[in-house]
């Protein structure tokens, strides 16, 4: 922060006050048979002061989470389906680390890879061979994901908003859906405290 | 219970349970926010944009 102001303060003890009040919360891992990692993207577009855009994905092997990451970007993307597209784009390249890493440790085949996302033109678009004008700046990101995709080792598929849990890395939640998103994401009380 | 890098590791039958606890709370003591009330949420959900530069300056060195 090259200029921290009193609002930026308050927001930043807000965040203590949450930690405080979720000291007894922790991340619940259960065992599962088949090792299947799920993926999920979501971005806010421009929802900054400066426009920017905020997005965020979350990766799980079946129950807890195991890889999330959200950010600001750092240049402005003209769209929102642009601006999926380009987390799309980083969460594949989490999945594909994300899948050597669990080829190598159990030395197992793995089922395709689903990313939710809740754009459906971000979709057709890892889909569609069709190139259009407006997409010629982010082309490489369309190869790359397109690449995966017909490769058939990940996939984007929608899901609702409502049930889009990354939403929770890239924007401010009522209460009901921000508990269930993190119960959802493995984040539960502890049965040992 | 079990401490691997700070994260507390916790194990019953076909399940894993971390957590941050220690830390949390150590986070807290630096800052002496221990007492603070607890939230539920980590922002006020009625949060609006705001021009930050029309607020008063804060002194850098109180968290850095």
């Amino acid at each position: 922060m090259a200029e921290p102001k009193k609002a930026h303060w308050e927001v930043a003890k807000h965040v203590l006050k949450y930690l405080h009040g979720t000291i007894d919360y922790e991340l619940l891992y259960t065992r599962s048979r088949d090792i299947r990692l799920n993926g999920f993207t979501d971005a806010d577009w421009a929802s900054s002061v400066d426009r920017k855009s905020t997005s965020g994905y979350y990766f799980n092997i079946g129950s807890g989470m195991t890889s999330w990451c959200n950010r600001k970007h750092k240049s402005i993307a003209l769209s929102s389906s642009k601006v999926e597209y380009m987390v799309a784009k980083t969460a594949f390249c989490e999945a594909i680390w994300l899948r050597r890493l669990l080829v190598n440790l159990f030395r197992r085949n793995m089922e395709a890879t689903m990313i939710m996302c809740d754009n459906q033109s971000c979709i057709k678009l890892s889909e569609n061979p069709v190139f259009h004008d407006r997409l010629k700046h982010i082309n490489i990101q369309c190869h790359f994901v397109r690449d995966y995709v017909q490769r058939g080792a990940v996939q984007l598929s929608y899901t609702p908003t409502g049930e889009q849990v990354a939403d929770i890395l890239t924007k401010v939640l009522g209460r009901t859906k921000f508990d269930y998103f993190r119960e959802k994401m493995g984040m539960v009380k502890s049965l040992f405290k | 219970m079990h401490y691997f890098l700070g994260l507390e590791v916790w194990k019953q039958k076909g399940e894993i349970f971390l957590g941050q606890g220690s830390y949390a709370i150590e986070s807290l003591r630096r800052f002496r926010m221990e007492d603070f009330r607890p939230m539920a949420m980590p922002m006020i959900t009625n949060w609006k944009k705001i021009d930050a530069s029309e607020y008063k300056d804060v002194d850098p060195t109180l968290y850095r």
